[in-house]
């Protein structure tokens, strides 16, 4: 059990003043990391070549024009 | 017994009651007459009160003098003990060692991950971080006591009283305005705030802060968190009253009144099939769409009898 849990699962009648700065410390860092995170610039994602379905593209590598137009 | 019902009809009216009622009258039959609740508590009130006691904890500390990160520690506090459900003494006491952590359950019983016991303690702190050099004063009365999560009870015409509670009054650039803090899932773009432009409630508390504080209330500030598993994001806006749109809310509220009351002296408690759907369903459909004879069974059943009284203090 991480300490923030344990403190989570301690009865707070039991906690000290230091044991809920603990907590309190734990949010405050994870807030900072949270607005870092949102602060950065999104990756955008190169769009995908679209691809064949592996059965199609094998009927179409069969194709020939010809054969079409018999 | 439900103290705010006198000869079967209600004369103390709080937001929610006047709210019930106009939603549906019998949803206002079930819910405030009879005191039909869901068996499982609303996790999304408790979340919201719990979050409103922290808060108010905090800003009554800093008003009286504390110092900022004790006050940050006390309001933490308070927020872990009212989410543990400890064993009590003959006098009502909290006994240490005994019972087990707030587990947030849904109306269905299945475990909401998004507004949990974790989540309130993070809320709070990043709350009080997010607003820490905030410009909005708590309003403080001649007598140095701060308008802090005030219960009103505020006698009207017709003998009906108006009862609420007021988050806070704080005073911005010498404007007034009572403060109300919201908890929702929904982003908090501009349409999130649209909604509180015609709230009942908004405009009792603009009411009740202009009569309880004589002072010019201009209207509420919405402070809103977005309660996600992984993080909280806040917003605030503010929702004006004028004195003539306060008139208008006044007069529709009473005539509403008067209207409810006629029909709890009649007994008839009508449907409005038309909210059946609202707010994700209403929790008394089940009931209703059952036949008339077998109701008090499911009532029984599935309900359990918990009264919201308006007078009774928090």
């Amino acid at each position: 059990m991480s300490d923030i849990a344990e403190l989570f699962a301690r009865d707070p009648l039991k906690l000290t003043d230091d044991d809920i700065s603990k907590v309190v410390e734990v949010y405050r860092e994870r807030r900072v990391n949270f607005k870092e995170a949102e602060a950065k610039p999104k990756k955008a994602k190169a769009p995908a070549t679209p691809k064949l379905k592996s059965d199609t593209a094998a009927i179409v590598d069969g194709l020939n024009l010809e054969d079409l137009f018999k | 017994m439900n103290t705010s019902f006198a000869d079967d009809k209600q004369f103390a009216w709080d937001a929610t009651s006047i709210s019930s009622s106009q939603r549906c009258m019998r949803y206002y039959y079930y819910n405030i007459v009879m005191g039909y609740q869901p068996k499982n508590k609303s996790v999304h009130l408790e979340f919201g009160g719990w979050f409103a006691s922290g808060l108010e904890r905090f800003h009554q500390d800093l008003a009286t003098g504390t110092e900022y990160e004790q006050a940050v520690i006390n309001m933490v506090r308070r927020a872990l003990m009212d989410t543990w459900n400890h064993g009590k003494d003959p006098d009502g006491n909290p006994v240490k060692g005994t019972g087990v952590p707030w587990v947030a359950m849904d109306r269905f019983g299945v475990e909401e991950k998004g507004k949990s016991r974790e989540n309130l303690i993070r809320t709070l702190i990043w709350y009080v971080t997010e607003f820490k050099d905030d410009d909005l004063e708590t309003y403080v009365d001649s007598n140095g006591v701060p308008a802090v999560e005030h219960t009103f009870k505020l006698p009207v015409d017709n003998d009906v009283i108006f009862c609420g509670h007021l988050d806070r009054l704080a005073v911005k650039d010498d404007a007034f305005f009572v403060t109300d803090n919201k908890t929702t899932k929904a982003g908090l773009a501009p349409y999130y705030y649209e909604q509180f432009a015609t709230d009942g409630q908004m405009s009792m508390y603009t009411f009740a802060g202009k009569s309880i504080f004589s002072v010019p209330v201009r209207g509420v500030i919405i402070d809103a968190a977005q309660i996600m598993v992984s993080f909280t994001r806040f917003g605030r806006s503010p929702t004006f009253r004028t004195d003539a749109q306060l008139t208008e809310w006044y007069d529709n509220t009473m005539y509403h009144i008067d209207h409810v009351r006629y029909l709890s002296g009649e007994g008839y408690f009508p449907m409005n099939l038309a909210s059946c759907g609202n707010y994700g369903g209403c929790p008394f459909r089940s009931v209703c769409g059952r036949d008339p004879a077998v109701r008090p069974n499911v009532l029984k059943t599935d309900f359990a009898i918990r009264i919201w009284d308006p007078l009774v203090e928090r």
